[in-house]
């Protein structure tokens, strides 16, 4: 629960010892349990993602797609599109929902965005420059120059927020991100008037849509996301020591200028991953760590995996919502979680002040 | 020959005065031989009059307008389009050096590079069921301001093709041009003989269906409604099956898109079965190799036979791209079988 800071840091919670055992046995295996349901929702939000979707396909054709593949065209509706998205959406969703909760985290800013680094629009920047310059127009062909795109601005916005005296603050991030964000949003802009042309490639790319993406396109990011996920959870108890604030955080032998680079190396690998695949898609990494904390409170170790999985279940559910309210044609992925987003955050901060993180 | 037909019941149908919107048939024939009489008038298909003192000299042109004046010798001071100009499919192959770029993206006009052309006249197209501006304008207040430099005249292009054709020559005619001294006649007689060979070769398969589908956004296909499309509507009119997407027409003025397309998902690629796919080629649409790693339509049975033909999309008012168009098409037909199973 958002009980605020008294509840988590003290020194050897942080690393499961003493405590009133006896609370924090019974603590440990309502968040077990807690994660095994949200698993199994996980899993049904799966499946009903690859039974529902503008084309009807009966249920028998879609297990005949998974594990008896004959080429008809329902199982290729169900192997060649469903699934990508759905993997897609299980991916892009974890990596959204821990990039969400670094970012938060990180910069003590709980409406942080992963966006906030630039990540979104110098990946956008580079994609229209692939386009102009390169000639580049497959979403697989997009991929590098996104992730290029991202790391660049976000490498930026890190330089410009740690320059001064204190470093990587959060607000001098968070400055530094809203400036180069709309200095790149403009190149961006310029870019695509000065060249007129109305572009379907790259609205196919920055719609922010996990339809018609190829298994490729999700392969060619997963070893960046891999090392992304695999850096988010180690930085479960970092985190736990930072959310104290600098001072005691330093005090208790932290590095904390350390803590927050890897933080920010995590979220690019994370985002840059996910706006590489699908294209821009916010929301999900702001509101969902928020929901995870109401549910586990504020120890990192379990807000991570929390966050995971409830984004990937809200990038699923909104995929097959945007599939189901446009029928025969879909709303993108990005327009659903925005559209849900937008009145889940109004509520998150009405119902209680939005915890001190 | 149902387009010659047509074409010669609305010349008969202009001499005899029935037709309103062709009241101007009189006006082209004022400045054709013998001295300019004082003043020029035109009235274009939406009845207005544009009256001017004397012939006008520089025209600014939408790209639609502009491509069928040029193909008849009448040559724009400036252009504005939907696409930077030499990307324009319906400009293709003409010479525009020297021609001011007043627009190159749709709705965006640079007013000081128009006002610098100093336009006589100020030539479009508009759509009746369309509120608002006419075709190029993002919006009335902007026509407005445009026709405080130039009056503007449009020609209907919802009209059938060779109408439409036979408007903007009429205007050509206005403008000065002596259609029997340039090469109008030949360009006509070629398109009629496309068409005939294009009715020839439906003739031959009558059971050949084909579809015009376009991608849209990155969610899915956009099936295009030929009754809407008079390229498309004409390709019937000689006789090409083409497949009808079911779904009714959306309001044009609040769904522009939905009105000349039923959109469906990737899923529903293979909503309305065909033999032939007329693919989008505007600039910067997905191109076969983005389209190919979608596994629904790489299913298609037209994709897997490569039964495949580029499409403007937007409509061609001039004798030689519409020759060119029909003659891709009848080649693409006598190449194709009948690759569906017709259910």
């Amino acid at each position: 629960m958002l009980r605020g800071l008294t509840t988590v840091p003290r020194r050897h919670d942080l690393h499961g010892h003493h405590a009133s055992e006896i609370a924090r046995g019974s603590h440990l295996r309502r968040n077990q349990l807690g994660l095994v349901c949200l698993l199994v929702v996980l899993a049904t939000a799966a499946v009903v993602s690859l039974a529902f979707g503008s084309k009807q396909v009966d249920l028998q054709s879609v297990f005949d797609a998974l594990f008896q593949f004959h080429g008809t065209e329902d199982e290729t509706v169900v192997r060649g599109l469903r699934l990508p998205r759905t993997e897609l959406a299980v991916a892009v969703g974890v990596a959204l929902g821990l990039s969400g909760v670094v970012m938060q985290a990180a910069t003590r800013n709980p409406i942080a965005d992963p966006g906030l680094l630039g990540v979104n629009s110098g990946a956008a920047l580079a994609v229209v420059l692939a386009i102009y310059t390169f000639g580049v127009v497959s979403p697989v062909g997009f991929i590098w120059f996104a992730f290029v795109g991202a790391f660049v601005t976000s490498a930026v916005v890190y330089t410009v927020g740690s320059a001064g005296r204190d470093g990587a603050t959060p607000v001098k991030l968070a400055l530094a991100g809203a400036g180069v964000t709309a200095l790149v949003g403009a190149l961006t802009n310029a870019v695509l008037l000065g060249g007129g042309a109305t572009l379907a490639s790259y609205r196919f790319w920055a719609v922010g849509s996990l339809a018609g993406r190829s298994e490729n396109i999700l392969f060619n990011v997963l070893p960046f996301l891999s090392a992304g996920v695999i850096l988010a959870f180690a930085l479960g108890v970092p985190l736990n020591v930072l959310s104290l604030g600098d001072e005691p955080a330093r005090s208790l032998g932290q590095r904390v200028g350390v803590t927050r680079a890897v933080s920010v190396a995590t979220v690019l690998l994370l985002v840059g991953a996910s706006v590489s695949a699908a294209g821009p898609i916010a929301f999900v990494g702001l509101m969902v760590p928020h929901a995870a904390r109401a549910i586990v409170g504020p120890d990192y170790r379990w807000v991570m995996p929390y966050s995971a999985v409830l984004a990937a279940i809200l990038v699923i559910c909104a995929d097959v919502l945007g599939r189901a309210i446009a029928r025969p044609g879909e709303i993108e992925v990005s327009v659903v979680t925005a559209v849900i987003g937008t009145p889940f955050l109004v509520m998150l901060i009405r119902r209680r002040r939005v915890v001190g993180l | 020959m149902t387009a010659l037909t047509r074409r010669g019941l609305l010349v008969g149908a202009c001499a005899a005065g029935l037709v309103s919107t062709l009241q101007a048939c009189s006006a082209p024939a004022a400045p054709s031989g013998g001295p300019a009489p004082a003043g020029w008038s035109f009235t274009d298909d939406r009845g207005t009059q544009v009256s001017l003192k004397a012939q006008p000299r520089r025209i600014v042109a939408y790209d639609l307008a502009a491509s069928p004046l040029m193909n008849i010798g009448v040559r724009p001071v400036g252009i504005f389009g939907s696409f930077p100009l030499d990307k324009s499919p319906q400009l293709a192959g003409l010479d525009l050096n020297g021609i001011a770029r007043v627009g190159e993206a749709y709705g965006k006009l640079n007013l000081e590079t128009l006002a610098a052309a100093q336009p006589d006249l100020i030539v479009s197209i508009f759509d009746p069921r369309l509120a608002g501006p006419v075709i190029g304008f993002p919006d009335q207040a902007t026509q407005a301001q445009v026709e405080q430099l130039a009056p503007v005249l449009a020609i209907n292009s919802i009209n059938d093709l060779p109408h439409v054709i036979e408007r903007f020559e009429q205007l050509g005619q206005a403008l000065g041009v002596d259609l029997s001294a340039s090469d109008a006649a030949s360009n006509q007689q070629q398109f009629e003989a496309a068409s005939t060979r294009v009715q020839a070769t439906t003739a031959a398969k009558p059971e050949l269906t084909a579809l015009a589908v376009a991608p849209y956004g990155g969610v899915g296909f956009a099936f295009a409604r030929p009754d809407l499309n008079p390229t498309l509507r004409f390709y019937e009119s000689l006789g090409l099956k083409m497949a009808k997407p079911t779904s009714p027409p959306a309001d044009i003025n609040t769904d522009y898109n939905g009105f000349f397309y039923e959109q469906a998902s990737f899923e529903l690629a293979g909503k309305y079965p065909a033999d032939l796919l007329l693919y989008d080629v505007l600039p910067g649409a997905l191109d076969l190799g983005t389209l190919a790693t979608i596994p629904t339509w790489e299913q298609l049975p037209a994709v897997q036979a490569g039964q495949l033909l580029p499409w403007r999309v937007l409509d061609s008012f001039a004798y030689k791209l519409l020759d060119a168009d029909l003659g891709a098409l009848a080649d693409a037909i006598e190449r194709a079988t009948v690759v569906t199973g017709h259910g």
